[in-house]
């Protein structure tokens, strides 16, 4: 198969198939060609397992077999390597071989009467891949990169092995890496025609979700029921993965709060850690605010803003959401916050700020402060009360009689006036705050550990309102 | 004379891969490579230092011996009482080759024919006289001016196989799916 604008570069799996065809004994030629071949594969989809086989190039045992959950089950595509496609037209595999659902795959390239040939032995219901490596390595190739991995092509090529059907020839797979680059409206086209021609049953019903739901996603009025059969069966994280990264990246094209709103409604902080390097550079606030009272965090902290801008140009900026490092986090100009699904995903410090009482106790007021350490020259105190307002009147009681210069090391908070709500202990020398509770509340609680430069009104509600 | 893969004529690929199916659904043979994809692997050197090539190679789980298949998707006997003669002879001057440059390989191989020839021969067509004779008739040099070795003549009378395929078989063979079935129970290959 050859077209117009052949890659540049021989594919890493041509090379290795070629490598492995000039070895001397036949069991390292076998080796090496299942080994190219596994590898290809992984690279087309990362999350599938590939088990080889004892069996090499014959009749109706495969060479491979990639498996993968699914909804819970484990699922497996049999692949069966031949020499070439002339090899799969000659020994009418496609028939021979229909009821194993097989990926046939050519070492091959192949011309145009081959290919003529071997569509004629497919019938169109067929659930028979038949592929080269030439073909899926132009697929593979050029979407190495993490931010392309994320594009609307990446779903088609992740789907290849589980799903694809008919004949994949390299005028499709650059078809699929074409994709991205055109409008987006041909793009959601091409990606349609793509999809419809590579796959059948429950894939393409995904995939064709996915184009539809992208094109509704930018629709002035979105349909609700859409919406709402989203939220009771949310999409997978390989749908999330593009999805995010293309609306995201066209945010200020949707017009509808409630996209927005459904999208939040599926994720929570461990899932947006999981998805993490889809969503790197990516501004999450649009979806992050909407569910910000819906998201737990375990730990959060507050560091220096390590970022290489001017000071002033960090004061300048608006508080947002992004991911860094696997994790959520916010520059709040001078400051960096950090959110942790899990307490061992944050890593304290011991540089924290120093904390007096008399600057914490005002901002405090808008917590319920049910327990105290607090750190003097010549004594430690400690005080716990179920009943917030001991707490802040035994401390009150302590600076009017005791002669000491306290610090404050920890406080545990939780909501105002909320007597069941989580708490969330600040400690000041390690700059976090740990207790499961809202990523909303842990903003807040968070903020304590800024008394020297606080967070003001309008930091807040960039990263915490919901409107 | 030189083997040549069945590459001329697409029937005689099919032929190939039909042979290829049918051997490999009897569950004891393996046939890794052709000589369409595969054309070195399916090459032996032969005393005369010339190649040859069979459509087939793979291998026979019980014995480990590395098989050669030459096949024939004929509609008549065609030439096949002289091309099979010279496939004898190839055999031993591989063998022969094969054990001068290192030792005793222990190939096997298989004429698989659909039609059949030299009738009147048929139960001795793979008896060590045939390949004796096979070498004495040879024009081509395989022997390359070496005399015939008896031992060797020994070693091969028990690895030359005559089969005959007919269109029809794959109708009395067991399916892909039901071979899948019970590959792991035969366990032929000897897994652990």
């Amino acid at each position: 198969m050859t077209i117009e604008g052949a890659i540049d570069q021989e594919a890493k799996v041509v090379i290795a198939v070629r490598d492995a065809r000039a070895q001397a004994r036949y069991t390292d030629v076998i080796d090496g060609v299942k080994k190219a071949v596994a590898d290809e594969l992984k690279r087309i989809d990362p999350t599938l397992k590939i088990k080889k086989t004892e069996y090499f190039n014959h009749s109706y045992i495969p060479d491979l077999i990639a498996t993968w959950r699914e909804s819970g089950k484990s699922q497996e595509r049999r692949v069966f390597i031949r020499g070439s496609l002339s090899t799969v037209v000659a020994s009418e595999d496609v028939e021979a071989l229909s009821d194993q659902r097989p990926l046939l795959i050519g070492l091959g390239d192949e011309t145009g009467r081959v290919l003529k040939d071997l569509r004629a032995q497919l019938p169109k219901t067929t659930e028979t891949l038949a592929t080269e490596v030439s073909v899926t390595s132009r697929i593979t190739a050029p979407m190495a990169t993490e931010e392309q991995d994320t594009q609307l092509s990446g779903l088609v090529r992740a789907n290849i092995v589980r799903g694809g059907r008919g004949l994949l020839t390299d005028s499709d797979a650059d078809r699929i890496v074409n994709v991205e680059g055109q409008e987006p409206a041909d793009a959601l086209r091409a990606f349609t025609r793509t999809v419809q021609k590579l796959f059948l049953g429950s894939t393409a019903e995904r995939l064709t979700r996915t184009a539809g739901l992208l094109g509704i996603f930018f629709e002035a009025n979105p349909s609700a029921e859409v919406l709402n059969q989203l939220r009771d069966e949310p999409l997978s994280d390989s749908e999330l993965r593009v999805i995010l990264p293309y609306v995201l990246r066209r945010a200020a094209e949707v017009s509808s709060r409630r996209v927005w709103e459904t999208l939040a409604s599926m994720l929570t902080l461990e899932r947006i850690e999981s998805l993490a390097p889809a969503l790197v550079d990516l501004n999450l606030s649009p979806i992050v605010r909407p569910g910000i009272n819906n998201l737990i965090a375990g730990r959060s902290a507050l560091f220096i803003n390590a970022e290489e801008f001017t000071d002033e140009a960090k004061d300048a900026l608006t508080p947002s959401w992004k991911v860094r490092n696997g994790k959520l986090t916010a520059d709040v100009h001078r400051w960096s916050l950090w959110m942790g699904s899990d307490g061992r995903k944050i890593h304290g410090r011991d540089d924290g700020p120093d904390a007096r009482w008399d600057e914490l106790s005002s901002p405090l007021v808008s917590f319920d402060l049910t327990a105290i350490d607090l750190r003097g020259l010549s004594r430690q105190l400690g005080v716990s009360n179920v009943n917030a307002d001991a707490v802040r009147e035994d401390v009150e009681l302590f600076r009017r009689t005791i002669d000491d210069d306290f610090h404050v090391a920890s406080v545990t908070v939780r909501e105002k006036g909320e007597t069941d709500a989580p708490e969330v202990k600040v400690e000041f020398a390690e700059s976090t705050a740990t207790g499961k509770a809202s990523v909303e509340f842990h903003v807040r609680a968070a903020g304590l550990l800024a008394v020297k430069r606080p967070f003001s009104d309008d930091d807040l509600d960039s990263l915490t309102s919901t409107e | 004379m030189v083997l040549r893969a069945e590459s001329a004529h697409e029937e005689g690929r099919k032929g190939v891969f039909r042979t290829k199916r049918w051997l490999e659904s009897t569950t004891h043979i393996e046939l890794n490579f052709d000589a369409y994809d595969w054309a070195s692997e399916c090459t032996v050197n032969t005393l005369d230092n010339k190649l040859q090539t069979f459509d087939l190679k793979g291998q026979i789980y019980k014995s480990k011996s590395l098989l050669y298949v030459e096949n024939k998707s004929y509609t008549t006997v065609g030439k096949q009482g002289k091309d099979y003669k010279d496939f004898l002879a190839i055999a031993y001057s591989a063998t022969a080759a094969e054990i001068a440059r290192t030792q005793d390989p222990r190939w096997e191989f298989m004429w698989v024919t659909t039609f059949p020839f030299a009738q009147g021969q048929w139960p001795k067509l793979t008896k060590r006289s045939q390949i004796k004779k096979a070498l004495e008739e040879d024009t081509t040099g395989l022997l390359n001016g070496l005399p015939i070795d008896e031992e060797i003549l020994d070693l091969l009378s028990s690895r030359i196989w005559l089969l005959v395929l007919n269109k029809r078989q794959h109708e009395l063979t067991l399916t892909p799916k039901e071979l899948n079935l019970i590959e792991a129970k035969l366990n032929r290959k000897g897994k652990q």
